[in-house]
């Protein structure tokens, strides 16, 4: 491939980027207008992609978390708590639950991200029960098991003669969490494709070698850790504001076991993976509503069928599409 | 009264323990060869008890002959589940999650499809105290006791005193080297997960009697033992066994004498507290 074909390459990217994001912020609320519904998976749909994105990260250094539902929930506790009990502006509070996560997950990773492999996931799997519990204990604060409701709506953004940015509608939500998730797309992207992510792949695959050459093993994993709940933690503030209810139950070990499945069944080490595995069961759900009381089995069934046929996920499946096309164009040519 | 209530106490968190030991048995042999934690473990728990109800409310079978043909059926199953489900995708821990993720969501909507949603009540089988010096037991919760330790001890004389139980250990050491010593990996493999899954069934129709029967009574069972295996050390049955016995005997206590709520916490700060301190468990190997 040479340099104008590589150029060529990128503007194509930016240009299809650009393209994509021109459809999301106009073309997708003009035509989904009056329909909330819609409206609703795609602005859950974006919440899981920038979670599983996150937790892709975290995957990348090798480490497997359990938790990251229960940083999603500190987020959404902390802006709660900071909005009805503080009194202060979601504008102020959002970046605060993020904070709030990241800190808490730095702390956590300190001394947790040492350890290795299936004991990593357990140590975080008690480390998300032991938060749930609390959660669910502490009622004065958290609001017990039946959880907090008539959480507001953001403050309205209002900037003279331009135009005011009331949250009544599923659409004002849409255009905040579009924002959240082209943040995180960048985000993950610049740490994926720089010397971190190089760095974080090195120490999956082995940390010792990777120590050997210079790289701390423990620096880069408690940065992708902190990265990666920050963004839980924002995900989940948003999350609150817009259901205007926590409980603890969401924010539970099946729930971070969830995520996890996104990134696996997406592609696990892939920048896209993810990505393509939250969208894909985030809508599957919907497309088996039609097998009414069979939904829930069909959807296990889809887990393993998918694990089964594509051990590589669907970032694997779509490699596999596409050599196998592109072979047929050579050979049409030949 | 006090030693009374104490030794009351013991009791039922004894009669716990071994629950949790069956399960954690149970997970540390498919642990042993899949080198993965069954999520699915507490749905193979919640069939056996269903077979188990079924056999009883039904057939008005026995309750130790429902309890071995659950066993036995079960352990079918699980001979099913290694050749089909896991086999395929055997030494990719991720997609093995994923994969006994997927089946505990089939499981427990296929039994909700099935059995319908609500909790059943066994008929009251073994009922009433035993009554020893003011020391009331019940005797449902005896029963399972004595129960669970006979299959306890009877999985760990087959592991260590049988032709095939050694064997068993040899592929779960060392694949390589047991396949060089003419032993057929895969036949053991499956006979181990066959096992561990006719322990959870064991579980389960010992559970059966004491709670009540439901599509979703293994979700809590299948996350005590895995904090049973993670205290005692991964991959461990000593371990398992030490670890049962303690997480059983601390949730107890601190129920009876600190209150339901800090029973819950309890388990979890334990196993925080071992992963920090000694993340091996407490007799895992070393990593």
């Amino acid at each position: 491939m040479n340099a104008n074909e590589t150029k060529a390459r990128s503007v194509g990217k930016i240009l299809i980027t650009l393209a994509a994001i021109a459809i999301l912020l106009v073309a997708v609320p003009v035509l989904l207008k009056g329909q909330p519904y819609v409206f609703h998976i795609l602005i859950i749909t974006m919440f899981n992609i920038v979670l599983a994105l996150s937790l892709g990260l975290i995957m990348r250094t090798g480490q497997v978390p359990l938790c990251q539902a229960a940083f999603a929930g500190i987020g959404a506790y902390t802006s709660t708590i900071l909005v009805m009990k503080v009194h202060l502006s979601f504008w102020v509070s959002l970046p605060l639950a993020g904070i709030a996560a990241g800190i808490i997950g730095f702390l956590i990773g300190l001394p947790t991200l040492n350890i290795k492999g299936i004991h990593f996931a357990l140590a975080t799997f008690a480390f998300g029960e032991i938060l749930r519990l609390i959660f669910i204990g502490w009622v004065s604060l958290f609001g017990g098991a039946n959880g907090i409701s008539g959480i507001p709506a953001p403050d309205p953004i209002r900037i003279p003669f331009l135009f005011t940015m009331e949250f009544e509608s599923k659409s004002a939500y849409y255009y905040l969490a579009l924002i959240l998730l082209l943040l995180a797309l960048v985000v993950f992207y610049r740490l994926w494709y720089s010397p971190f992510g190089r760095a974080c792949k090195a120490i999956e695959e082995s940390e010792a070698l990777s120590e050997c050459t210079g790289i701390s093993a423990m620096k880069y994993k408690i940065m992708a850790f902190t990265t990666a709940t920050f963004f839980a933690g924002l995900v989940g503030c948003l999350y609150a504001h817009y259901a205007h209810f926590v409980g603890p139950q969401e924010f539970g070990f099946w729930t971070s076991v969830r995520y996890i499945v996104f990134v696996i069944i997406g592609g696990v080490g892939t920048y896209i993976g993810p990505i393509a595995g939250a969208v894909f069961l985030t809508f599957l759900p919907e497309f088996l509503r039609v097998a009414e009381a069979w939904e829930v089995v069909i959807y296990g069934l889809v887990l393993m069928l998918t694990i089964h046929f594509f051990p590589k996920g669907i970032k694997g499946l779509g490699d596999d599409l596409y050599s196998r096309f592109s072979k047929l164009q050579k050979g049409a040519i030949t | 009264m006090g030693t009374a209530i104490f030794i009351q106490t013991l009791i039922n968190g004894l009669s716990l323990a071994s629950l949790y030991i069956l399960m954690a048995i149970g997970l540390t042999y498919i642990f042993s060869i899949m080198r993965i934690i069954n999520f699915a473990h507490g749905e193979i728990l919640m069939l056996g008890a269903y077979v188990s109800y079924l056999l009883i409310e039904y057939y008005h079978f026995h309750f130790f002959l429902s309890l071995i043909f659950s066993m036995v059926v079960i352990g079918l199953f699980g001979l099913f589940l290694e050749r089909y489900v896991f086999r395929p995708r055997k030494g990719e821990d991720l997609n093995l999650l994923v994969l006994s993720l997927g089946l505990a969501i089939t499981l427990q909507s296929s039994a909700m499809l099935a059995f319908s949603p609500e909790d059943r009540g066994l008929r009251p089988i073994f009922t009433g105290v035993l009554n020893v010096q003011d020391i009331f037991i019940s005797k449902v919760r005896l029963v399972a006791l004595l129960a669970a330790a006979i299959c306890i001890l009877g999985s760990q004389l087959f592991l260590k005193r049988t032709k095939l139980g050694i064997a068993l250990e040899a592929v779960s050491q060392d694949e390589e080297g047991a396949s060089l010593q003419g032993i057929r990996i895969n036949r053991y493999t499956a006979l181990t997960f066959a096992i561990g899954c006719a322990l959870a069934a064991a579980a389960g129709s010992l559970l059966a009697p004491i709670f009540v029967v439901s599509p979703f009574m293994g979700t809590l069972p299948v996350v005590k033992a895995f904090i049973v295996i993670v205290l005692g050390g991964l991959g461990s049955m000593i371990g398992a066994m030490m670890g049962g016995l303690i997480l059983g005997l601390v949730e107890s206590l601190t129920a009876t004498y600190l209150g339901a709520t800090i029973q819950e916490v309890s388990g979890f700060v334990l196993l925080l507290l071992i992963l920090i301190f000694k993340p091996g468990g407490m007799f895992g190997e070393r990593e």
